[in-house]
């Protein structure tokens, strides 16, 4: 009983983090459908936890608005979202962008709302899939099927895809992990993302050992 | 206004930081802490010795005989010698100790004068029977020397007047001989009128009873040195009398305040401020973000904070059994995070 509440509590934390989040972002859907909105969630390292943003704003979209959300697993690097959704398929964006599949058929309906596009296993040039019209494109038929698409981005400081992918979004978000990401490493990522139009930064998996009660003596910000 | 970070890693190093805190002073403790000390004293009634002379070091004459006393004892004290004797009698070094041997620097030995003919002898050691014993052994061995040059000095100058007495008594005898000769010449002299008018043969008389009174001097002078050499010890034992002995139930030596309190309270105080230093280079080199707070002056809004989620479990407060539960489930946020919004089916299949 008590570990079910904790677990519901843990829940409701993170829906309300990634409430302020898209609120802080002004996302509200598109009156019109066929005019979705583009999001990157991306962020200086691996690990930052951008993927867990990601999958988070995309659940949190779709649950608050009650709309459809795509979310594009395009971390050519990592590919977990597929693995996270527990899709057993090999197919994904870089067999859409090479031409070898369809945008339907490596879609994948996970819930109600939400539709998972994973990376893919096909052996492509990233930078080339990044920087091709194809993707633009894509992009485009994905935001005319869904009022969101949350994209996963690479990290920014590893990967120049990022950057160029950030580009083909309507907005993104920049993920840093409490206490491991520096200041300078991500003053590199945003001056790489300059050229996007940057949301915000979302700090991630912040934990205090700081009493709450000594937080209000101070008046410690958050 | 206290920045968030050097809070955050205040408490993040607590145990860091309070560890200098408390060892440091409990260091100080242990490190100046010594053995408990007992103090012996004894109280020693002084008068002048014999011809104003203490038998041994320099006697003032503005000194009261208890301050000149103390200042030879406390000369004696201070000669490896002499407290390597006093220790031989106190049994704290056996009795054929060869002179080099160690000799405990903790033990303190003192003598100091508290009136006109007042001296208190004093020894601090471990125990209070030693320091009973080291005071009692101080006042033998400096009784034992004093009586040892006293008898030194009257048998020098007894010796001096024995020869002196010989040499005089020899005289005697030549005039006694120079007489009886001159008599032998001049027989007439029997007459008592006779003798009266020869002036030779009053000088020699004359001669005679000056020598003999000489003689009768160095008799009475070797007399009295020989009675001064009997008395020696008595006279010695009776210008230095010990009144109070030394007592073997003494009180503890109470250590100073500052010794007792000083010392921790630096400690803390030292501790602190490796504490201090330690937070400052922690907060110094620490470049990560770990609020909004660290994200100030960077042109770009922040959106939310999204805290760290730790599987559910009764003990996964405690800090320890947290980062374990995090480290057994990895995926413990990202499968949270999936599960928003979903209906308890979905979130099954």
């Amino acid at each position: 009983m008590a570990i079910g509440l904790q677990h519901h509590r843990s829940d409701l934390q993170l829906q309300e983090a990634l409430r302020e989040i898209h609120l802080m972002s002004g996302l509200v859907p598109p009156e019109q459908k066929g005019k979705g909105i583009a999001i990157g969630v991306t962020s200086p390292h691996f690990g930052d936890g951008k993927t867990t943003v990601s999958i988070g704003l995309a659940a949190s979209l779709a649950s608050d608005f009650n709309v459809d959300v795509t979310l594009v697993d395009s971390d050519f690097h990592t590919t977990s979202i597929a693995n996270e959704y527990g899709l057993n398929t090999d197919a994904g964006l870089t067999d859409v962008l090479t031409g070898q599949q369809d945008l339907a058929n490596v879609s994948h309906r996970v819930n109600a709302h939400i539709t998972v596009i994973p990376a893919g296993q096909t052996k492509s040039d990233p930078a080339r899939s990044a920087r091709s019209h194809n993707l633009v494109a894509l992009i485009e038929n994905m935001k005319q099927a869904s009022r969101f698409v949350v994209i996963d981005l690479p990290a920014t400081l590893h990967s120049m895809n990022a950057p160029v992918l950030a580009q083909r979004c309507d907005g993104v978000i920049v993920v840093v992990r409490a206490g491991r990401t520096s200041r300078r490493d991500l003053e590199r990522a945003l001056e790489l993302l300059k050229d996007s139009n940057i949301l915000g930064i979302v700090v991630n998996r912040r934990r205090s050992a700081v009493p709450r009660w000594i937080e209000n003596a101070l008046n410690l910000r958050r | 206004m206290i920045p968030r970070k050097l809070v955050e890693i205040a408490f993040r190093s607590k145990l860091a930081l309070i560890a200098p805190i408390v060892l440091v002073p409990v260091l100080a403790l242990v490190l100046t802490s010594s053995p408990p000390k007992y103090q012996s004293v004894a109280t020693v009634w002084v008068t002048k010795a014999p011809d104003d002379q203490p038998s041994l070091g320099h006697a003032d004459p503005w000194r009261t005989p208890a301050q000149n006393r103390a200042v030879a004892l406390n000369d004696l004290l201070a000669t490896r010698a002499f407290r390597l004797a006093v220790f031989k009698r106190a049994g704290v070094v056996p009795e054929d100790a060869s002179p080099d041997v160690r000799l405990d620097p903790s033990i303190r030995l003192w003598a100091a004068s508290t009136g006109v003919n007042l001296l208190q002898i004093g020894a601090i050691s471990g125990s209070g029977d030693l320091s009973a014993r080291l005071v009692q052994a101080v006042i033998d061995e400096y009784l034992d020397r004093a009586t040892a040059e006293s008898e030194r000095g009257i048998n020098a100058t007894a010796d001096y007047y024995r020869r002196q007495l010989e040499s005089a008594r020899r005289e005697l005898d030549d005039r006694r001989a120079r007489l009886n000769e001159y008599l032998a010449q001049h027989p007439e002299l029997t007459d008592p009128r006779n003798a009266a008018a020869d002036i030779d043969y009053q000088a020699l008389t004359t001669a005679i009873d000056t020598q003999a009174g000489v003689v009768q001097d160095l008799e009475n002078q070797l007399q009295a040195t020989e009675l001064q050499l009997a008395a020696g010890p008595e006279v010695q034992t009776a210008a230095f009398s010990v009144q109070d002995p030394p007592q073997e139930d003494v009180a503890l030596v109470q250590e100073s305040m500052t010794k007792r309190y000083g010392m921790p309270v630096a400690g803390l105080m030292f501790g602190a401020l490796i504490a201090g230093a330690y937070l400052l280079v922690r907060y110094r080199s620490d470049h990560t973000i770990l609020s909004t707070e660290d994200l100030a002056g960077i042109d770009v809004p922040t959106l939310g904070v999204v805290p760290e989620l730790t599987p559910p479990g009764l003990l996964a407060r405690i800090p320890l059994v947290s980062l374990l539960v995090r480290l057994r489930s990895p995926g413990y946020a990202r499968t949270t995070a999936r599960s928003i919004g979903a209906t308890p089916t979905e979130e099954a299949t």
